[in-house]
């Protein structure tokens, strides 16, 4: 089984839900930017959530299927096409031996997400598949997608087996598909956490990080977000040391522009941070391309979680769903 | 004191002080040892820094096993806070330090920065290389790259600002100084350091479980040696 790279797309890498655990030797997490797509697209073909799937970033892949394979694709809004044929997005697909899957350009959103039955299947570094480019290891050899790579794929569950089996039939037809809703706005509210600095920022940044937008520019990335905006700074300066840092924690150095780490941010950092992307809003943030202007909004520690939790009954609900229909395809 | 804090809404932190110094560092490595003991369910990792610990867990696992009623959040932070009453009463032994010795070779194209190092203080290049492979220093936290150590201990002599202008590639296993910090690359970056030397040994080891040579908490040794030991070493003789 495997999957041949026929055009790249732009920063696509293997990647699963992150490579946790080992933050203490100075690993990065990484992983998908976008966990919730990630997981949809493997739920569709009857993968578990936390199996590799192929991220690309404004720009997806081409790709020929040796093999018969399931497949689907989530993330991004994209126009993809099967050897020429119009084919939609949160659903699975049959792949026959030989076609060609050519996803193009990415529409709405920036992270787009690629899921086979069986899950790419390169080793696991670290008990994950993640790509960690910088130190050269894990995803597939340690890098990026290019043109001729042969990506290996693991053996389908037996759910999508029977699925693949009923589809090549043509017994059924697939008359829905799956989607995350979400709402892009000109000027994105994204909820944040005061962290315990919060109060060592002037009266007149506090002010202006919740009343005025900040702009992603273009020198951002999967380590993280560089904002542009009113600057930011301290009542007076503070000595700080490097400590734990995560995903959404929003650093800001000396020249007062905030930056908002994402997936693939150094596990440590030295910077005071202001605030704190509650983890409910780091996946609409992941999916947002320079350019896009944020509006940030107080919100407490227990209301964020109280968001998450509900994020993730809300995921669960749809995965139960789509299950059931996968079982009755099977059928 | 000890301070717990929330970090996030899926994150905690545990902090023991407010400067680098190697006690603070011995009540994290102790914490975090009696921690391995009984991790809580839903916990995720840790990461200890100067001085504080976060703890990131996944709230949806903390909320299966516990109550309903109270955060995800505020349980972690009973949790960890009854944690810290148990270690605090509990007999402090003594604790042993593993002691690392890493093989440095000094100058020439290893230290290109060496001899400016050197002239800046006053002292010989000599002066340097003994000054700066005297200590034992203290691995405070890995961070930045995996395997890089923020060492402790760095005689105030050696104390060097960045240079101006950073490289664009600094090979690994270079050793260097900047401001009142030593430390080691442990993969080719670019980077702003004075580079004084390099060792032969790997810092990180992608093929190991722990992929690090070294572990917060751990001593390190530089020992001095020559370009041809270096060589050896390289190519595959032991390091005793």
């Amino acid at each position: 089984m495997g999957l041949i790279l026929i055009r790249k797309g732009f920063a696509s890498a293997v990647q699963d839900l992150g490579r946790l655990g080992y933050q203490k030797f100075g690993m990065i997490v990484g992983g998908v930017m976008d966990l919730p797509s990630a997981k949809l697209a493997n739920w569709l073909v009857g993968n578990d959530e936390s199996d590799a799937v192929i991220e690309y970033s404004f720009l997806g892949p081409s790709i020929l299927f040796p093999e018969d394979a399931l497949f689907a694709i989530t993330g991004a809004v994209c126009h993809p096409s099967l050897d020429g044929q119009k084919i939609g997005t949160g659903k699975p697909y049959l792949a026959r031996e030989g076609q060609i899957l050519t996803i193009g350009g990415l529409v709405s959103g920036s992270r787009g997400y690629l899921a086979v039955a069986g899950g790419v299947n390169t080793p696991l570094w670290f008990g994950s598949r993640s790509t960690f480019e910088k130190a050269g290891q894990g995803g597939f050899m340690g890098r990026f997608l290019k043109e001729q790579d042969r990506i290996p794929v693991g053996e389908p569950s037996k759910r999508a087996k029977h699925v693949m089996a009923s589809l090549a039939e043509k017994k059924s037809v697939i008359r829905w598909f799956a989607a995350i809703q979400r709402t892009y706005r000109d000027v994105q509210p994204i909820r944040v956490i005061p962290d315990t600095l919060w109060p060592r920022f002037s009266e007149t940044s506090r002010q202006v990080f919740l009343n005025t937008d900040y702009q992603i520019t273009a020198s951002s990335d999967r380590m993280g977000y560089r904002l542009e905006g009113a600057g930011l700074d301290l009542d007076r300066p503070i000595e700080l040391f490097s400590e734990a840092v995560t995903n959404g924690s929003i650093q800001v150095p000396r020249d007062g522009q905030p930056i908002i780490l994402m997936t693939d941010h150094q596990s440590t950092g030295g910077y005071p941070r202001i605030a704190q992307v509650a983890s409910v809003d780091v996946p609409l943030l992941s999916q947002l391309p320079p350019n896009s202007k944020l509006r940030f909004q107080l919100i407490s520690n227990k209301e964020a979680e109280k968001q998450f939790v509900r994020q993730v009954k809300n995921l669960e609900l749809l995965h139960n769903i789509i299950t059931m229909q996968l079982d009755r395809i099977a059928r | 004191m000890l301070r717990i804090e929330p970090f996030g809404d899926q994150a905690v932190r545990v902090i023991f002080g407010d400067q680098i110094a190697p006690e603070i560092q011995m009540k994290i490595k102790r914490f975090t040892e009696q921690f391995d003991l009984a991790p809580f369910a839903g916990f995720i990792e840790y990461v200890p820094s100067y001085t504080n610990i976060v703890f990131f867990y996944n709230p949806i696992e903390v909320l299966r096993g516990g109550r309903k009623e109270i955060t995800a959040q505020q349980q972690v932070i009973n949790y960890l806070a009854n944690m810290a009453k148990r270690v605090s009463g509990s007999i402090n032994h003594k604790m042993e330090r593993r002691t690392v010795h890493i093989p440095v070779c000094y100058g020439g194209d290893f230290g290109p920065d060496l001899d400016e190092v050197a002239e800046l203080h006053g002292l010989s290049v000599r002066e340097v290389i003994d000054m700066h492979s005297a200590p034992d220093y203290l691995v405070y936290m890995l961070g930045f790259a995996p395997g890089f150590p923020f060492l402790g201990g760095l005689s105030e002599q050696l104390a060097t600002p960045r240079r101006a202008t950073p490289r664009l590639k600094i090979a690994a296993g270079s050793v260097g100084i900047a401001g009142k910090q030593t430390g080691a690359y442990p993969l080719d970056s670019p980077g702003g350091w004075q580079i004084i030397g390099r060792t032969p040994l790997p810092l990180f080891m992608p093929e190991s479980d722990p992929p690090t040579l070294l572990a917060a908490g751990d001593l390190v040794k530089f020992d001095p040696i020559s370009r041809q030991e270096y060589m050896g070493i390289k190519e595959g003789q032991s390091w005793v």
